[in-house]
């Protein structure tokens, strides 16, 4: 039942629209500058839906996986960590904390609750961002393969192709596979909001962290630190979009981001559970 | 229940030497409380004298620093959730959740760890607090008082053995403070629910509790029966024109005396009648006799003076 | 609170096994482990740009740098060692020289201070042809006794043009003259960065330029050390060992400390098994 109260709370309250909201937004930017990339790079004979032959060709598929790899470096995260720190300490500051642990549910139920909501509103973001920008990279540009060329992305060093069939499995793939990465800043935001009574506080240090981390695991200056960071591994979900993924890899940096998810979750519990409600 | 007016055997509520800290601050030191069944136990005190700490303990929020507390035989803060299948809180300031209405409250909250309650069960919920026009409507709306009672009722679904509300007349009107009175004894009388509640409204308290613990800065002033305490404040009151010489005279007939508030002069109920307190002091300038029972507020107002060591007999 | 004491263990234990499986022991990914013992039985290829970057600018090897360079490769006990940047064959031949007996030293065409030098173990290093310059064509039989044709290059650090003609050409070359060779190696300090681990723009002035040259090197031979990290100040893979298909790639990466004063380079060593 706590989990139904919980989920009744959330789709009640503003959060999860102001995330879709911005989301949205951020598409929408992505779509303009797509465009004005577009018009710049062909000198204003930018032709979409499956005419344009050269190394810089973008469809539907690629707006939509640009749009996902920029939103997941910082929108998502942020997000993501916003919302971790609102549970413990929002509901502490707020006093609704006493009205739940009142009841007869243990920490660990509420904890439980709070998280699997959490993570699952998470993935209902990331599939919007991924999904919105599919369904407007359709719309507005027209699907087709996928091609890929060495650029921004840094996801390959040679021309990559990917049948539109594939590519739209991968995409399936990586919507799960992202969530998974994004747990790490919203277990972390979930321990932060442990250790006060301050929404904002916790919310501020759980994002401050997140960036400074990233911050981090870009500089070579920490080249034997990087490979420890988690922010290191969260675009593992990159690969998926190779030719011929390599799994073993894939499976590896999973599992790095699961253990920092776990070990995240884990000290959040436990602080939890035993600290006292003053 | 003996003459102290304690509980054995099977008290709901046993706290023995219980003590809490925040920090080096002593929030809570030495205090003895027993709550049986069918009782009702209420709690004063100023401000920060340590009410809400109390009450945080019992519900398993704090874990003790000292002493033992045990609620229905179990330690709350270890053993919280199973304690609270039959203990219901209700804190202050209620704290809701903004978006759900009075009804939806009243439909999920109790279902946490608990059957869900039926319709009727919840309308006559909120019927029992008056919140039945406002049932539809969303808590954000509220006002406090209107939040006093849906706070209030949600500690009554399902119903506990014992209910523990923390300055639950905070907001109501006067006509509110009667139903909740008649309310509280119902429950006591014929669902033999215990109640342990906090409030400054001392007269509310004098008239609805069995057995009151009064707190100051953390410790225990008064543990007992209101009766006893304002019992002890009774006497007779006299007020003359020279207070000073009255006062003089009469201990110098062996008559305890004391100054009291207002000029006035008190001595203990049987040690003067009206006949001999005229013909003592009529030279004395006797203005008024009457005997005085004091109000739970300003006996509780003597105590907290008497320990600061205000009222003293010069 | 025992029940959740334990849940908080599993959940623990858990994660800790998450980052065993996930961190591994060694690399762990795919990539060969870091060369550390020269096995017996395979080639030991090695390049190091063995110049200076000054606050001047770019220097070639210094004389009192040539000790130095002397006692890393008797350490490391390369079969095929590519020096870029060398100053001249007089260098070389006090290299050779001073590593005792059995090595042997030849240098490319080109001006001062940006030749490149290919020394051996065992004497049996010959020159096959100078063109195209900057680069130096070799061949040596292995102590293990198989035929090797190897290409030591140093390309230009500021034309992406430039580079994929150098290397281009090298590897049409080598390809062409490889022969009976059992094995083939292009190795040198090429001036590409393409590190896909970065998230930043290529440090060139024509990134798609460099990334064909990269890939057309790459179609036709083997990336040794691909992924095992810079080679190069600032956090740059510059430096690469190209092989031929047919000998397993045993170790390969930079290895780091082995730089001396203002050098900029890490030694790129590549342990290769015997050709099947």
């Amino acid at each position: 039942m706590i989990v139904r109260l919980e989920l009744l709370r959330l789709v009640r309250s503003r959060r999860p629209w102001i995330a879709a909201a911005t989301v949205a937004f951020f598409l929408l930017l992505m779509l303009a500058g797509f465009y004005l990339y577009a018009e710049n790079e062909t000198g204003g004979a930018a032709e979409f839906r499956y005419t344009f032959e050269n190394r810089s060709y973008f469809n539907g598929l690629t707006f939509a996986l640009y749009s996902f790899y920029f939103g997941f470096l910082l929108v998502l995260p942020v997000f993501g960590a916003l919302e971790g720190a609102a549970q413990i300490a929002g509901d502490a500051s707020s006093g609704r904390l006493y009205l739940l642990l009142s009841r007869p549910l243990s920490r660990a139920r509420l904890f439980a609750a709070k998280l699997v909501l959490s993570g699952t509103q998470i993935l209902v973001l990331t599939g919007v961002l991924m999904g919105a920008g599919m369904l407007l990279g359709l719309v507005a540009v027209g699907w087709g393969s996928l091609d890929l060329y060495p650029g921004v992305l840094q996801m390959t060093d040679r021309h990559v192709h990917l049948g539109q069939d594939v590519a739209l499995l991968r995409f399936l793939c990586a919507w799960p596979a992202a969530t998974l990465a994004l747990s790490v800043p919203l277990t972390l935001g979930f321990w932060i909001s442990t250790f006060g009574r301050s929404p904002l506080n916790a919310a501020g240090l759980a994002v401050a962290l997140y960036l400074v981390l990233y911050v981090v695991s870009e500089i070579h200056f920490f080249e034997d630190l990087r490979p420890w960071l988690f922010t290191s591994s969260m675009t593992f979900w990159r690969g998926l979009f190779r030719p011929d993924p390599e799994w073993g890899y894939l499976a590896r940096e999973a599992a790095k981001l699961l253990g920092f998810a776990l070990l995240f979750g884990t000290l959040a519990l436990g602080r939890f559970r035993r600290r006292e409600e003053r | 229940m003996d003459e102290g007016g304690n509980t054995r055997g099977d008290a709901l509520v046993r706290a023995r030497g219980l003590g809490y800290r925040y920090g080096s601050r002593t929030a809570l030191h030495d205090v003895d409380l027993e709550l049986g069944p069918g009782e009702i136990v209420g709690l004063a005190g100023p401000n920060g004298s340590g009410k809400t700490t109390l009450l945080k303990l019992l519900a398993g929020f704090l874990r003790p620093a000292e002493g033992e507390l045990l609620v229905l035989g179990r330690r709350p803060f270890r053993d919280a959730p199973r304690m609270l299948r039959d203990v219901r809180f209700a804190f202050a300031p209620p704290a809701l959740l903004e978006r759900l209405t009075a009804r939806e409250h009243l439909r999920h909250l109790p279902a946490i760890g608990g059957p869900r309650p039926e319709p009727r069960e919840i309308a006559a919920t909120l019927s029992a607090v008056g919140l039945e026009e406002r049932a539809d409507e969303s808590v954000a709306g509220f006002s406090f008082g209107m939040r006093q009672r849906l706070s209030l009722a949600q500690a009554l679904l399902p119903r506990p053995r014992l209910l523990v509300l923390d300055e639950p007349n905070d907001g109501l009107d006067p006509l509110a403070v009667l139903e909740l009175r008649a309310l509280l004894l119902r429950l006591r009388d014929e669902e033999g629910m215990s109640v342990l509640l906090s409030s400054h409204l001392l007269l509310e308290l004098g008239e609805l509790v069995d057995r009151l613990l009064v707190l100051a800065e953390g410790e225990t002033l008064f543990y007992g029966p209101p009766a006893r305490l304002t019992g002890a404040r009774a006497g007779v009151r006299l007020v003359v024109s020279d207070a000073g010489a009255a006062l003089a005279r009469l201990r110098a007939r062996g008559l305890e005396v004391r100054a009291a508030a207002g000029g006035e002069l008190e001595l203990p109920p049987e040690s003067l009648s009206l006949g001999e307190a005229h013909a003592l002091l009529r030279d004395l300038g006797l203005e008024s006799y009457r005997l005085h029972r004091p109000g739970l507020e300003e006996a509780l107002l003597e105590l907290l003076r008497a320990r600061a060591g205000e009222g003293e007999c010069p | 609170m025992r029940r959740g004491s334990l849940l908080e263990g599993l959940l623990f234990a858990l994660a800790l096994a998450c980052f065993a499986y996930g961190y591994g022991w060694g690399r762990g990914d795919g990539r060969p482990p870091l060369p550390g013992e020269r096995l017996e039985d395979g080639l030991r290829v090695m390049t190091w740009n063995v110049g200076r970057a000054t606050a001047k600018g770019p220097r070639p090897l210094a004389d009192e740098d040539l000790a130095h360079v002397a006692s890393v490769l008797e350490e490391l006990r390369p079969d095929l060692c590519f020096l870029e940047e060398v100053r001249s064959a007089r260098q070389a031949t006090e290299l050779a020289r001073d590593l005792g007996g059995g090595w042997s030293a030849e240098v490319s065409r080109g001006r001062m201070g940006r030749l490149v030098a290919a020394l051996s173990r065992g004497g049996e290093l010959r020159v096959e042809g100078r063109a195209p310059r900057g680069a130096l064509a070799v061949s040596l039989r292995s102590a293990a006794g198989f035929r090797v044709r190897a290409t030591g290059v140093h390309a230009d650090a500021f034309s992406a043009e430039r580079r994929n003609e150098l290397l281009g050409a090298a590897t049409d070359a080598l390809l062409a003259s490889s022969g009976d060779a059992a094995l083939c190696i292009l190795a040198g300090d090429f001036n590409l960065d393409l590190d896909l681990d970065k998230r930043r723009d290529l440090f060139s002035d024509d990134a798609y330029r460099d990334v064909e040259t990269y890939n057309y090197v790459a179609g036709l031979l083997r990336d040794a050390a691909r992924g095992s990290g810079a080679t190069a100040e600032p956090d740059r893979r510059l430096d690469y060992v190209f092989v031929g298909a047919g000998a397993p790639i045993r170790a390969a990466g930079p290895l780091r400390g082995l730089r001396e004063g203002e050098m900029d380079h890490d030694p790129l060593v590549v342990d290769l098994g015997p050709p099947r």
